[in-house]
């Protein structure tokens, strides 16, 4: 009974019957979607699940729901797309503020040619060292020239002074002293003491970054003219130094320079590949009347261990022995005898020693011509000395003692000197 | 012996550097004239330089007793300010000396007419009451105090806008700012992507108080670090160590300011 009213009521709503399984055998029936006959059984049954009213309910009932859901979904998608969208541009604009503030406020300041600002003249380039040789070398002649001014009384009389140079040395000026010359000895006096107090002074190379001469337009003549020199000369070697002592015109000067130069050679020697040795002729000869200068230039000569003479003597190429001319030599040789004869002072110890580098290291310079001025004289140090010995054949020294018996001047000299011991 | 002492006179006379077109003693000018109003009573001299670099010596060795001397000596004293930005402390081309009066100023600057650094003359003009260098180093003190604070403080700070206060007393704000500059550096280049914590722990060696960035940009790649140290010596000790160097995983030199001198 139950059974039979549960079969009805599935039936009406769902018709198909349960009876014997939800397929059963294939009944051709016409009038479905699907004709042939291998679906038929299959189209009928589509046919009748949607035929009855429940089942559409069911179909159409979620249909409906589906599209719903589509429909919500979608608008919401979109919605937050939209909302995304606004962030992101306003994201994006408030970074770009955030950009142009920095820019506006970066730590690095961009210079622009209208507010650069650059000094109109800029100095030439200096070493260190040239820097300082002008320094001190300034500063030496500047003192000098003022303790001239103070000693020597007559001169603001005889030529026009500057007013300011007058009252500096009027206030420097004691009125018990009237003279009218500087003696030799009073300029080696302030070259000792101008050194001493000033040694210190001229070590310190940074100094000389901050050293510029000074505007020399109230400054007497001869040092007006002495700083124009100085300020247009390099003063970066020897040859530099050479020519501003060719320029320095007064006597006195070339006295301090010659003092200068040998206890500050190193600031004019910096490249050692330019040795001046006709300069080193002409100090020679300008300091013969100089006892202590010139001793002290010849020892440069006779000295092998002297790291001054670099900057006189020059180096043969091939065995790096440094070397001098026959009349450099002659020179120093020269300069003692004078000294003997004149002076009345010996130096037998360094004229032997000069005998005996003209007899044992003369050789025959680079040069073909059979002249007496290419015969050389090397210098060797302790450590060539065996070096030149290997070099050293008898016949070359023979040759080039022919070639020094023919210089007039070196007979004349050895002659002298042999003289000495005979009585007269 | 008249001689010698007029060799000794004319030395010590030398070793004062008075020496004509250097300085000169006897015809100080009086440069009344050029004293406008408001610079009357100025006790600060300003100098204009691209120079970052120069030291209270370099001033110091312009008056020129001091060059043909070899002893050091008191010349005028004076406290020396760099200007530096207010927000992110770099040099900005200018710099201040405070001289403790009127005359002092007038003096030192007589002293220097003819001096040079880096062979240029120097050029000093006064300053004047109230000039912008006045209010920019006060506000920089301000900021730089905060920043040494904490980060935090200093970005509040530097939002906050501060009104101009009419007298500025710029030797008090200098003995204020002294022990602060000691102990505070600026990094240049660090990566942009280096997080504070990356940046004590790599140099925990030195000991730093804190650091944050100032400034960074993304197109260039340049960042600016701001660290603070606990003690001045760290703060030397690491910039002596590492300015200019070019450690292996950083892509750029480091350089390396420091706040101080």
């Amino acid at each position: 009974m139950h059974k039979n009213h549960f079969r009805t009521v599935w039936r009406r709503w769902y018709n198909t019957s349960i009876r014997s399984g939800f397929f059963p055998n294939a009944r051709s029936h016409a009038g479905g979607l699907l004709l042939n006959s291998r679906h038929n059984s299959v189209a009928k049954t589509l046919w009748k699940y949607f035929n009855a009213p429940g089942n559409l309910m069911f179909v159409t009932c979620n249909l409906v729901t589906f599209a719903g859901f589509v429909t919500i979904n979608s608008m919401t998608t979109s919605n937050r797309e939209r909302l995304t969208e606004a962030k992101l541009l306003a994201a994006e604009s408030s970074l770009e503020v955030e950009v142009r503030s920095e820019e506006q406020e970066s730590p690095l300041t961009e210079y622009t040619t209208s507010n650069f600002w650059c000094p109109a003249k800029s100095p030439p380039l200096a070493t260190y060292d040239s820097q300082m040789a002008k320094m001190s070398l300034f500063h030496m002649l500047y003192a000098f020239y003022l303790y001239r001014s103070v000693l020597i009384a007559e001169e603001d009389r005889k030529v026009r002074l500057p007013e300011d140079w007058k009252q500096e040395v009027g206030y420097l000026r004691d009125n018990n002293t009237t003279r009218t010359s500087c003696t030799h000895k009073e300029m080696d006096n302030f070259y000792n003491e101008w050194k001493q107090e000033f040694l210190q002074v001229f070590a310190d190379l940074n100094k000389s970054q901050r050293f510029n001469l000074p505007t020399w337009k109230d400054y007497p003549k001869p040092l007006k003219i002495i700083c124009e020199k100085l300020y247009h000369n390099d003063m970066e070697n020897i040859h530099d130094f050479a020519d501003f002592y060719d320029q320095t015109p007064s006597l006195g000067f070339k006295r301090l320079l010659r003092r200068w130069l040998l206890d500050y050679t190193h600031l004019v020697s910096a490249t050692p590949s330019t040795a001046n040795e006709k300069f080193y002729r002409q100090l020679l000869y300008d300091s013969q009347g100089d006892e202590v200068i010139f001793n002290n230039f010849a020892s440069l000569l006779l000295n092998p261990t002297d790291n001054r003479r670099t900057c006189f003597l020059p180096k043969q190429d091939l065995y790096q022995i440094q070397s001098a001319s026959i009349d450099t030599v002659l020179l120093v040789l020269q300069g003692y005898v004078h000294q003997r004869e004149k002076m009345g002072k010996n130096h037998n110890g360094p004229i032997i020693r000069l005998l005996s580098m003209l007899k044992k290291d003369c050789v025959v310079g680079p040069g073909d011509q059979p002249k007496s001025k290419c015969v050389r004289i090397m210098l060797p140090t302790d450590d060539q000395r065996d070096l030149l010995e290997m070099i050293m054949t008898p016949q070359k020294r023979k040759k080039s003692l022919a070639l020094v018996s023919h210089h007039s001047e070196a007979i004349k000299l050895l002659d002298s000197i042999s003289r000495w011991n005979r009585p007269t | 012996m008249a001689s010698k002492d007029a060799l000794k006179r004319v030395l010590s006379h030398l070793k004062e550097g008075k020496i004509l077109g250097i300085a000169n003693s006897w015809n100080e000018k009086s440069s009344a004239s050029i004293w406008r109003p408001d610079v009357i009573k100025s006790t600060a001299l300003k100098y204009r330089s691209y120079n970052p670099s120069l030291t209270r010596d370099d001033f110091k060795n312009l008056e020129p007793n001091v060059l043909f001397n070899s002893k050091p000596i008191n010349g005028t004293d004076f406290e020396l300010i760099k200007c530096r930005d207010p927000k992110f402390f770099q040099f900005k081309d200018q710099y201040v000396l405070l001289f403790e009066n009127h005359d002092s100023m007038v003096k030192y600057m007589q002293n220097t007419s003819s001096s040079r650094i880096n062979h240029v003359r120097v050029k000093f003009t006064p300053l004047r009451m109230g000039d912008m260098i006045g209010i920019n180093y006060m506000n920089y003190v301000h900021n730089l105090l905060a920043a040494y604070d904490s980060s935090e403080t200093y970005f509040d700070m530097i939002k906050r806008k501060r009104e101009p206060i009419g007298d500025i007393d710029l030797q008090d704000l200098t003995q204020i700012a002294q022990p602060f500059e000691e102990k505070s550096a600026l990094i240049w280049d660090l990566p942009l992507e280096t997080k504070p914590i990356h940046v004590m722990d790599r140099f925990w060696f030195y000991d730093i108080k804190h650091c944050f960035k100032l400034y960074w940009d993304h197109t260039t790649g340049r960042t600016l670090y701001y660290v603070a140290f606990n003690e001045a010596q760290d703060c030397t000790k690491f910039r002596r160590n590492l300015h200019g160097c070019k450690l292996d995983d950083l892509p750029r030199k480091l350089l390396i300011h420091q706040l101080k001198g």
